[in-house]
Order: C-alpha cells, then structure tokens, then sequence
C-alpha cells in the first residue's frame, strides 16, 4: 500500500512538469501581456521605453523557453514568484486565499450529502410513485438552473427582500457562508439526488437482494446494510471528483459573493495576465487532482472487498 | 404417497404486464395454467429446457417476481393460502430457497454473515458448514473468494441454517462436476428423508433420476406430465405424455434422438395443445381447452393419455 502510494505521488512529478509547460505556452498565445494589461488598467499612457523597461524587469523580454526555465528553476529552489500586478509573493497571497475556499468546499459538499443521499434513497424506494416525482422534479429544476442565476435569486429573497443575509463578502461570520453554500449545494444536491437514484434502483434490481429476500432478511436491513453500502461505491468517486472541482475554487460563485477564495483569485490572475499567480493556481489543481484520486482509490480500497482481496491473489 | 401436501399450487399464470411493440403495452403470459404439488419429505424435480419458465415457478412460489408481474391461481402452503404476508414470514424459516448462482449473496458481505442472516447463530452455521465440508476459513471469504462447488454449498448451507419444511432449488447443480452434483443430490435425499419436501427446478433429467420420487415436465410454460420417477426409468411406454416420450428418446443413452422443432414461445402460444404441432397423434380433439387428468397414478395434460 505504502509503495504503491508512493508511486502514485511519483506520477505528479511529470504531470506538475507538463501541465505547467502548457500553461506556459497558452498564456503567451494570446495578443495583450501583462504590460499591456497594466496600462488599460491604469488609464494613464506609458511610453515603448517605459514598457520594456518593466519588461526587462519582469524578464518577458526574453525567449518563452528561457522564461520558463528561469520561473521552474526559482520554483524548484521553493520561490514561485511575485505577482506582476500586485508585487506580493504569489504563494503568499495563494495561501491566504485558500481557507476561504476550503471552508467553502466543506460546507457545500456536507450540505449536498445531506441533501441528496436521503432523497435519492426515497426517491428509489417510492419508484415512479408521487414522492419520486416530486424530488425528480425538483432535481430537474435545480439541474437545469445556473449556478450565477441561482445566486442572484437567493440574494434577492434572502438579502433585498427578508434582510436575513449578507449580500456578498466574508465578514458576517457563519450568515455569510450560507447563500454561496446554498448556491453551490443546490446543483450539485439535484445532480447527485439523480445519481443517488440511479445507482440504489440499479442495485435495488440486482440478483443478490432478491437472495437475501429470499433469505427472510427484512427490506430495511437490505436496503441499508447491501444495497446502501454498495451504491456508496459509485457515489464516493462522483463527491471525490466534486470535491476536487471545489477546491479549485468556484470561479462564478466566488466571483458573485465576493467570496476571496482561489477561484476568485485565478480569474483575476487571468483578466490581468498575472502569470506567476496563475502558474500557482495551476500547479494546485494538478496537486488536487491527483491527491484527490488517489485518495478515492485508497478508500476503496478499504469499502470494497473485491478490490482489496483481489489484489493481494493477483 | 398419502402424506401431508406441503405445497399445492392450482392453475397458476404469470404474465408480464409489458412494452410489446412501440408504446402498446400487453401482458406476455409465460406460465399458464400450471398445478402441482408436494408431499411432505418428498423431491419433485420439475426438468425442461432452457428459457421455458421454470424459474418463474420458483419466483412465484416465493413471490419474488418483479413489479411488473401478475399472478393468478391459487398457491397453498401446508393447507393455507400463501400470501405476501405469509411469504414474508416463512421465507428463510420454513421455506428455504437454493438460488441459481452466487450472485444471489451479496458481493460486499462475507459469506458466514449471509449465511446466519437474521435468525441463525454462528454455533448452528458452523455445525452446518462442517456438514458440508466447508472450511471456517470460507466462512471468512466474500462470495467472489469461493469456487462453484463452495458457492453452491453455501447456498445450500444457507437454506438448510433454520431447518426447513420446503426448499426450492432453481439449478442446484450447473457448474459442479459429476461427483459433487451427486454429492448435492444426495444432501437433498437426506434432507427429504427427515422430512423436508424439496422442489427441484433442473433441466438435467439424468440427475433428477437420481434423487426424485416424481417428475414433472416443463413445457413452453406449463407442466405436461407429473409421473412418479419409476416410470421415467422404466422407458418411454410407461410415460403418459408424447413430450416426455420424446424427452426420453432425446436422452445420450437411449439414442440421442432429438425431438424436431421448437417449443412455442410465450405471447406466440398456439391454441390447444401447446405440444400439437410437433406431435405426431395430434388430431381434432387437440384443439380445443387440454385439462389435467389422472391416467395410472401420474397427472397428464393430453387426450390421447392412456
């Protein structure tokens, strides 16, 4: 287990190398650089002088290769930049933003399970009965609803019209995590109810439960000792992968709220060509990504007894 | 033979309330007008070929059929009529059920655990699984950890853990060599011998010769001919039937000589005798409604029986 761990995180290695490189390239394919960027911004006029000075200064004088080499030698020796906008050190600055989206990503996803595991599980067990279409079509409806639509609904009854909430930002204490999470949960809860569904009624009809009917055990205990157990399964891959989008920061609905999270923060790094901010960025998804697998596979490891008895014969 | 009827079953249909063609929904029958019954410590083998409806019987009896099926005719256990409730309270006490593969165990669960269920203690499934020859070890495993024959002794563990009065076996011996289906085979003479009656559903006829006091013949979804096992062995002019006639001659040992034709499929049913148009003394009097009769001590479902 251990070893294979390790070579898991092994991988990192070329994929850190190679996604990295291909930001690299993309972010200089586009027209405007950051210099370019920072004069729109500033409104004032800056002369050709003035802008290869700074060039030079940043160094985006010189061949792409060569930046790159010279950025990955300073990440290599742990120094990942400054940004070109804000002259702080880009790791810093990504540190501080990543409570707030981690906080955020915990809150939502507890909200979704909460939300889509009961309802999903009725909705199986009262197949194609009044129940079952009441959350189906609550589901649809939050499936089909944008996230940024969602949000702005939200504002407006919880905020503008009850005063209940904060508008946006994250300085009214637990009342200002609620309408992002709510945001966030809603869609994903109506996708995951779905999910939810799916996967107990496909187990549901499964040879086994009907041995176990067959067996005298009660439709309860099947439900929540087997078919539960073994939908979880399926569902633990579909929250790691979510998981893993947002801890990546959720671009819009941070954007929305004010929220200062990592999300909110690559998308400035991008409108202002910011590339060492967005080189950290990328670099902690890749992390993410393979952390957050690697993890979905160890758990299964420990839920699924053909996975980890099967691989010991092979 | 005049022993307590453990299960009757009158005139049972299934049919399948379904998609037919486009949006048309119907009812696909593919048991009709079945009967039989069992005595208390005896083993009917109900044998027919593959995709005839036998272990419809099966899910029937035991009402695990889908949501979609119905089920009509009468079903009698010890005397009283079989309901859901009833079935719910005697499945996996009174009435066991050996299922066709390990499938029916749950992927997740080892395999002791199943075995107890809810009603079983460890003292009991381990006094069973010495029985038959499983290790503590395979107690341990999960299903996918066990060899068809461990596969199949579980599940035959697992319907005998309460001692019951009925076990329903669907296929009780694919998948095992000669040895260990007869192995199986006799565990069920056992069984039947103490006094629990066994509803074999097998479409391998040599070996319900073995171990069944009456046979019953499956054909295109209903059952032709119930005659005590002798009359099998006896050769095909103490049978009652043309099909199990055929049955006979069809067998590797009496000439391999294949019956030509098919069975009718269910929801393409002909009128009548369903075995008329592969019978040779078929006639007139094949037309119209067959009713189940007594001919010498067996049950039979044609006119020209004698």
């Amino acid at each position: 287990m251990k070893k294979y761990t390790g070579k898991r995180l092994l991988q990192l290695i070329p994929i850190l190398f190679g996604i990295t490189l291909l930001s690299f390239l993309l972010m200089n394919t586009g027209t405007a650089d950051v210099i370019d960027v920072m004069e729109s911004n500033s409104g004032g006029v800056m002369s050709e002088e003035e802008k290869d000075v700074l060039r030079a200064e940043l160094g985006l004088d010189k061949p792409l290769v060569q930046q790159y080499a010279v950025w990955l030698g300073k990440v290599l020796r742990g120094d990942m930049g400054k940004s070109f906008v804000s002259g702080q050190p880009v790791f810093t600055t990504f540190l501080s933003r990543l409570p707030a989206t981690i906080y955020l990503t915990i809150t939502s996803i507890l909200l979704t399970v909460f939300l889509s595991v009961p309802l999903g599980i009725l909705s199986a067990v009262k197949q194609n009965r009044l129940t079952d279409y009441i959350i189906r079509f609550f589901s649809f409806i939050g499936n089909s609803l944008p996230n940024f639509f969602v949000s702005l609904l939200l504002i407006y009854f919880f905020s503008l019209k009850l005063n209940l909430l904060p508008v946006m930002g994250n300085t009214a204490g637990w009342k200002s995590v609620i309408l992002p999470t709510l945001t966030l949960a809603l869609s994903m809860a109506s996708r995951y109810t779905r999910q939810v569904r799916a996967t107990v009624l496909e187990e549901l009809n499964k040879d086994y439960v009907q041995g176990a009917r067959a067996r005298g055990i009660k439709e309860k205990r099947i439900l929540y000792f087997s078919v539960l157990r073994a939908s979880m399964l399926t569902i633990v891959t579909l929250l790691a992968l979510s998981i893993g989008s947002l801890l990546g920061g959720t671009a819009i609905v941070e954007s929305i709220f004010m929220w200062d999270g990592v999300g909110k923060m690559a998308v400035d790094a991008i409108t202002m060509r910011d590339y060492p901010m967005i080189q950290v960025y990328v670099i902690w998804m890749a992390i993410i990504y393979v952390c957050v697998n690697l993890f979905t596979d160890i758990l299964y490891h420990y839920l699924d007894p053909r996975i980890r008895l099967g691989q010991e014969d092979a | 033979m005049n022993k307590e009827i453990i299960l009757k079953v009158d005139d049972l249909v299934v049919a399948f309330h379904m998609y037919q063609k486009g949006f048309r929904k119907g009812n696909l029958e593919v048991i009709h007008a079945l009967s039989l019954d069992i005595r208390k410590g005896e083993i009917l083998a109900v044998v027919g070929s593959s995709g005839s409806g036998k272990s419809l019987l099966a899910g029937a009896v035991l009402n695990l059929l889908p949501g979609n099926a119905r089920v009509q005719g009468s079903i009698t256990y010890k005397g009283e009529p079989l309901d859901a409730g009833k079935c719910k309270r005697y499945l996996g006490t009174e009435i066991a059920f050996i299922p066709q593969s390990v499938d029916y165990l749950d992927p997740l669960m080892r395999v002791e655990k199943q075995v107890i269920g809810v009603r079983g203690t460890p003292k009991r499934q381990k006094e069973v699984f010495r029985r038959y020859q499983l290790s503590d070890e395979a107690g341990k495993m999960y299903p996918f950890q066990l060899s068809g024959g461990m596969a199949r002794r579980v599940l035959i563990s697992s319907a005998v853990m309460e001692h019951p009065d009925l076990i329903i076996a669907d296929e009780p011996t694919p998948g095992l060599n000669v040895e260990m289906a007869m192995e199986t085979l006799n565990h069920f003479r056992e069984l039947a011998d103490s006094g629990t009656s066994v509803l074999m559903i097998t479409h391998d006829i040599d070996l319900a010769f073995h171990v069944a006091d009456r046979i019953a013949v499956f054909y295109a979804g209903t059952i032709v001919e119930t005659a005590p096992t002798a009359d099998f062995l006896a050769g095909k002019d103490a049978l009652r039937h043309p099909y199990s006639r055929a049955f006979i001659d069809a067998l590797p040992q009496n000439g391999f000589m294949p019956l030509p034709g098919s069975q009718p499929y269910a929801g393409n049913l002909p009128e009548g005798c369903l075995f008329a148009d592969r019978c040779e003394c078929c006639d007139e009097a094949c037309k119209g409604e067959i009713a189940m009769r007594t001919v010498r001590n067996g049950k039979v479902r044609c006119v020209h029986a004698t």
